[in-house]
């Protein structure tokens, strides 16, 4: 054997990414691959399957570089307010999975396209979107369309500069396109989610296991809209005999009897619909009562968790009617 | 150099020629190790000694070594109790655990016979290796030429900030 010399880029490019997966672990690793060599540079952004995106990153077109850059990403975060959002991160993610085979090499090729769009993102698993507030609606859908194989979603969205009504459409849209193999949903101070919205969830997501609403940011005007919107759950509930996870954030604005009526009913319906559920987080629901919460415990012969926290307004009959389910 | 995969005389012998022109003669079971020795020996039978011609004398001796291993551990003999994948693990550990330079002569070795588990094995201990170093570190280990410009460098580390925080 000769001393100092470079044995180990003899080696084929699969036992280069074979190493490379074996680093892998944190992101830090990885990223130190990239700079060894070029050849090194282009393996390991062949193989990578994760990107975190923070809220340095402010530019539509550094996204689309980044994105472009690992072709076979699995994974993707975009978090923080990247105010120029828009158009990029559909097009960019599109682009990026047109190219999955192994070992190609991406070229800026420009995918701006309408076919681009339609192409789809076979790979992507996972997406979240975190406070991008300049997200566009039609990008949105457009993404999920072409995402059909995605099955982690999240989206927090504070949307209050913007059209709220599109943000609306969005949620619509996604879950029209999105594939029915989704299996964790979670949306998060959107500013409306109406049973529409709901509904749309209740169609198309067979598989969901995990459902996620948190609505802290939700505007007074909004909150009508929720309470006939929680009628839609009841439908999740019949048709998502999958779901494992509900959870309900922050619903504290309920202020009018009749809204948080018709939230015990859907609270009713969840018990009678879910036959899998496992867990159910309940926090700042004020008007919860005890009727909602027997039923929860009537239905769910299979929950192991239930969380609840600052609901005021759940008595002794609840409890004792957990008294009871739990024998 | 004789390696005794196998107690069993019956069994037919392999001859195998370094790149230094050294001769090794091993059990077919342990050939058949590696996938292009035994597609060799399918081809051409074992009456003519296979040459090696890249991998040296010291580096086939450690891959003849792990191999009469592995060879062995498939074996059951009635009068010993089988080897457990504790103990295989343990011996991989101290199988790898040599010199940098001898570790990637042998994942060339291992690539170039096709010994699956030996390389997956060594792709581990080099990943050990170079886990939690930075760009410059593993360059010096592996003796790495750094072949970017300073503005191409400068443009990854750019990009790949957060790596450098």
């Amino acid at each position: 054997m000769v001393k100092g010399q470079d044995l180990i880029n003899l080696l084929p490019d699969e036992k280069l990414i074979e190493i490379m997966k074996y680093v892998d672990g944190r992101g830090n690793d990885r990223d130190a691959c990239l700079l060894v060599c070029k050849r090194w540079r282009m393996l390991e952004s062949v193989c990578r399957q994760s990107l975190i995106l923070g809220m340095m990153w402010q530019s539509d077109a550094y996204l689309a570089k980044m994105v472009q850059r690992f072709p076979n990403l699995r994974q993707v975060c975009v978090d923080k307010k990247l105010l120029v959002l828009g158009k990029a991160v559909g097009m960019t993610l599109l682009s990026k999975t047109r190219r999955s085979g192994h070992r190609v090499i991406m070229n800026c090729e420009d995918d701006s396209n309408d076919n681009g769009l339609t192409k789809g993102c076979l790979r992507l698993e996972s997406l979240s979107l975190m406070w991008c507030s300049a997200v566009l609606s039609h990008d949105l859908v457009n993404l999920a369309n072409a995402c059909s194989g995605l099955k982690v979603l999240d989206l927090y969205v504070y949307n209050h500069v913007y059209n709220q009504t599109s943000i609306n459409i969005d949620i619509v849209g996604i879950t029209e396109g999105c594939g029915k193999l989704l299996q964790s949903l979670r949306i998060a101070a959107c500013a409306r989610i109406t049973n529409v919205v709901l509904k749309a969830v209740e169609t198309n997501y067979n598989m969901l296991k995990k459902f996620t609403l948190d609505s802290e940011y939700i505007e007074m005007d909004g909150v009508l809209v929720i309470g006939r919107g929680c009628e839609g759950l009841q439908v999740v509930g019949h048709n998502c005999p999958l779901l494992e996870t509900l959870a309900l954030h922050g619903f504290q604005k309920f202020t009018d009897r009749q809204v948080s009526y018709s939230h015990n009913l859907s609270l009713l319906a969840i018990g009678g619909g879910y036959k899998k559920l496992r867990k159910v987080t309940l926090s700042d629901s004020c008007y919860v009562g005890d009727r909602s919460l027997v039923a929860i415990d009537g239905g769910c012969l299979q929950l192991e968790a239930l969380e609840i926290n600052r609901c005021h307004n759940i008595g002794t009959a609840w409890l004792q009617a957990v008294g009871r389910s739990c024998r | 150099m004789h390696f005794q995969g196998s107690p069993n005389m019956a069994e037919k012998r392999v001859k195998l020629i370094s790149s230094d022109n050294d001769e090794f003669e091993v059990d077919e079971a342990v050939a058949f190790e590696s996938e292009t020795l035994r597609n060799m020996i399918q081809d051409t039978g074992t009456n003519v000694p296979i040459s090696i011609p890249n991998v040296s004398s010291d580096i086939l001796a450690k891959v003849l070594e792990y191999c009469s291993y592995h060879a062995e551990t498939m074996e059951t003999h009635d009068d010993k109790p089988p080897i457990t994948d504790a103990q295989i693990r343990e011996w991989d550990a101290d199988f790898v655990d040599v010199h940098p330079a001898t570790l990637y002569s042998l994942i060339l070795a291992a690539n170039y016979l096709n010994i699956k588990n030996l390389l997956d094995l060594i792709c581990q201990a080099v990943a050990n290796n170079i886990r939690g170093k930075t760009a410059v570190e593993i360059r010096k280990i592996l003796h790495i030429q750094d072949d970017f410009t300073y503005e191409e460098e400068m443009e990854i580390r750019r990009e790949t900030k957060w790596a450098f925080d």
